[in-house]
């Protein structure tokens, strides 16, 4: 690997590139403007996107919904501490271990109306980054209040964060390479559903 | 063969081209409804404009950024100035690590330096997992579009493929087995992958990490399963800081399939424990690029191709007609770049209607730049000798009234000779239009009863 590419790389780039132009001011653009979309806007493309919606109270009615799927005989890996799964993620050897494993539970910090779109990062994923992708089925927790209006807002939330991984992940896989048909589930999940949770969540670290 | 050539050759198939002009026409509608549902749409394709103008004025910095921050994170940065070296790099990585599997998600550069043959011929098995990839290395033919990789294929096409490759029944034509018979395939490969290879959307100067998009979930599947994660860049890539993420992933779904976001936007900053992660930054001609005032901006490309599924020629004509992998408006006006010579035609593909330029989410003046090529294609002598002596004539006829007004005249005598010849490739398949009985300078003498 040469040393020497860097230098003729950096040194061709600094020849060709023009005189500096000033970096954009955003707000002045008027990014941002008209109506802000709402957690409803949120539902509705949800929705379009093949993915489920369901408002619970708290955290007790996760619990339940999640141990139907788990009565109903589906092996279940949570990331989510206080809901129990039938894999445990910390005797795991490898993420490959989670292939076959039927539903996944994570908590999302926070939703973007705009979009439909959550964002996880790895410690939400209980450091295990194929969590989302190689479960069967997710089911991802959000605050009722952990919303932001766009990807603006979204990254402002981010700010500076310290994990090493982090997503934004909206509605399950999907593809249109044959034919623009679209078939919903690709690699990752072919089912997923996104459970608004009015109360008692804990703030995440 | 010339892009006209190669287009008559798609054209043969009548229901298929009609199809694929009307299925790609569709996903520009639906870009169309997805852009007008954002009230600040506009603001935002001007935002990502500077952004990215101000960026490629300072690029190298930005680079240099990147490439601290990211190594910072314990990513290893590699850098390569062409294709030849970005392959070498690549295989030294999966040698140094006994990689001898390596499954890919969609990445235009490794099509850009044939990566996949030479890891190939060096021994590597090389699975592309992206859907329409896959079909298309099975079939070992190039993709046909950069976001829409078999969009020229039929579905009944498709299950031949896998028919012979996967073991499908014969006659499977249906997307959704077709697509659960290539996900129970490619799983296989995951699990089994000694590395993972996927593009970059976007690298962060500010903090190194790099941002993959993706709808099926393949990038994910193979950069958090397997013990190496290599990630390649085309070094124009680059973007100062993370807010300027949200202007680029609210354009960049939206003006290439028509979807509010991607449904993966992953954003790699560390290797896991255990794991090794490569980003190779590769030139390739991109610097040249930079250097020439006119065709700078085409470095802007997010590569969403909503300037080629709008494109009249580009849906009429399909991918493989383009000399250069990348077609469509923006091919063209990469390509001549890469070879002037062996694209020489590829500028004008295209009807200059500039439909490109105004659904281009980063305000890329793509039909000015095609302009602009054909005149550099020109003056490099690259142009056919038949339309060298056309224009020598009509310049030689132009230079002089008289000149003009004698072929005024004898143009409108002969046009229907010119149509019934049928020498240049326009009169093949339309026709002239037949010529009024008196010329314009007649006319107006008549009008006015005496001279001009």
């Amino acid at each position: 690997m040469s040393r020497a590419s860097r230098e003729v790389i950096l040194g061709a780039v600094s020849a060709a590139q023009p005189e500096s132009l000033p970096l954009p001011d955003l707000a002045a653009l008027g990014l941002g403007v008209g109506e802000r979309p709402s957690v409803a806007a949120a539902v509705a493309i949800l929705d379009q996107i093949g993915a489920r919606v369901l408002r619970l109270r708290d955290l007790n009615q996760v619990r339940q919904w999640v141990m139907q799927a788990h009565v109903e005989g589906a092996s279940v890996v949570s990331a989510v501490p206080g809901i129990e799964g039938s894999v445990r993620l910390g005797e795991l050897q490898s993420p490959r271990d989670l292939d076959g494993v039927e539903l996944g539970v994570m908590r999302a910090r926070f939703g973007v109306c705009e979009n439909g779109a959550l964002w996880l990062e790895e410690s939400d994923l209980a450091f295990c980054r194929a969590l989302p992708v190689i479960v069967q089925r997710w089911v991802v927790l959000v605050g009722a209040q952990d919303w932001v209006a766009d990807m603006h807002e979204a990254y402002a939330r981010i700010g500076q964060w310290h994990s090493g991984f982090g997503l934004f992940l909206a509605g399950p896989s999907k593809t249109a390479d044959i034919e623009q048909c679209l078939v919903i589930g690709a690699h990752g999940v072919v089912e997923a559903t996104v459970l608004i949770v009015d109360e008692g969540l804990e703030p995440l670290a | 063969m010339s892009h006209a050539q190669a287009a008559g050759e798609f054209l043969r198939d009548a229901p298929r081209t009609a199809w694929h002009d009307k299925t790609l026409w569709m996903v520009r509608a639906r870009r169309d409804v997805r852009a007008k549902a954002v009230p600040d749409w506009e603001p935002l394709r001007e935002a990502a404009s500077r952004i990215k103008e101000h960026t490629l004025s300072r690029l190298s910095q930005y680079l240099q950024q990147f490439e601290a921050a990211a190594q910072a994170n314990g990513v290893q940065v590699h850098w390569a100035a062409d294709a030849d070296e970005h392959n070498r790099i690549v295989l030294e990585i999966l040698q140094a690590s006994g990689s001898r599997r390596l499954v890919k998600s969609k990445s235009m550069l490794t099509e850009e330096c044939h990566l996949n043959g030479y890891l190939q011929a060096n021994g590597v098995e090389v699975v592309d997992t992206d859907l329409g990839e896959r079909i298309v290395q099975l079939q070992n033919t190039p993709p046909s579009h950069i976001v829409m990789p078999a969009i020229h294929l039929r579905r009944a096409e498709v299950g031949e493929v896998f028919h012979e490759h996967l073991g499908t029944p014969r006659g499977m034509d249906d997307a959704t087995e077709l697509t659960r018979a290539a996900r129970h395939h490619l799983r296989g490969h995951f699990l089994h992958a000694d590395a993972a290879l996927t593009g970059v959307n976007f690298a962060v100067a500010e903090n190194g990490a790099f941002v993959v998009c993706t709808n099926e979930g393949n990038a994910d599947m193979g950069a958090h399963l397997a013990p190496v994660h290599i990630a390649c860049m085309g070094l124009e890539k680059v973007i100062p800081r993370q807010e300027h993420l949200g202007v680029f992933l609210r354009l960049l779904a939206r003006s290439a399939t028509g979807q509010p976001s991607t449904v993966f936007a992953s954003h790699f900053v560390r290797p896991r424990p255990g794991q090794q992660m490569h980003v190779v930054i590769v030139d390739n001609g991109r610097s040249r690029q930079l250097a020439q005032p006119k065709f700078r901006k085409s470095l802007a490309c997010i590569r969403c191709a909503a300037c080629m599924n709008t494109c009249p020629v580009y849906r009429r004509s399909g991918g493989y007609s383009y000399s250069y992998f990348i077609g469509g408006p923006i091919g063209s006006v990469l390509a001549p770049n890469v070879d002037k010579a062996k694209h020489s035609d590829m500028p004008f593909a295209s009807t200059l209607c500039g439909s490109c330029t105004a659904v281009c989410p980063v305000k890329i003046d793509l039909h000015a730049q095609l302009l602009h090529w054909r005149q550099e294609v020109v003056k490099a002598g690259l142009s056919p000798w038949w339309k060298t002596l056309a224009m020598r004539g009509m310049q030689w006829v132009l230079r002089r009234p008289a000149r003009m007004q004698w072929a005024g005249g004898w143009m409108r005598r002969f046009l229907p000779l010119v149509n019934a010849l049928r020498l240049d490739p326009w009169t093949q398949s339309r026709d002239l239009p037949s010529a009024p009985k008196q010329t314009f300078r007649q006319w107006l003498q008549k009008r006015k009863g005496g001279e001009l």
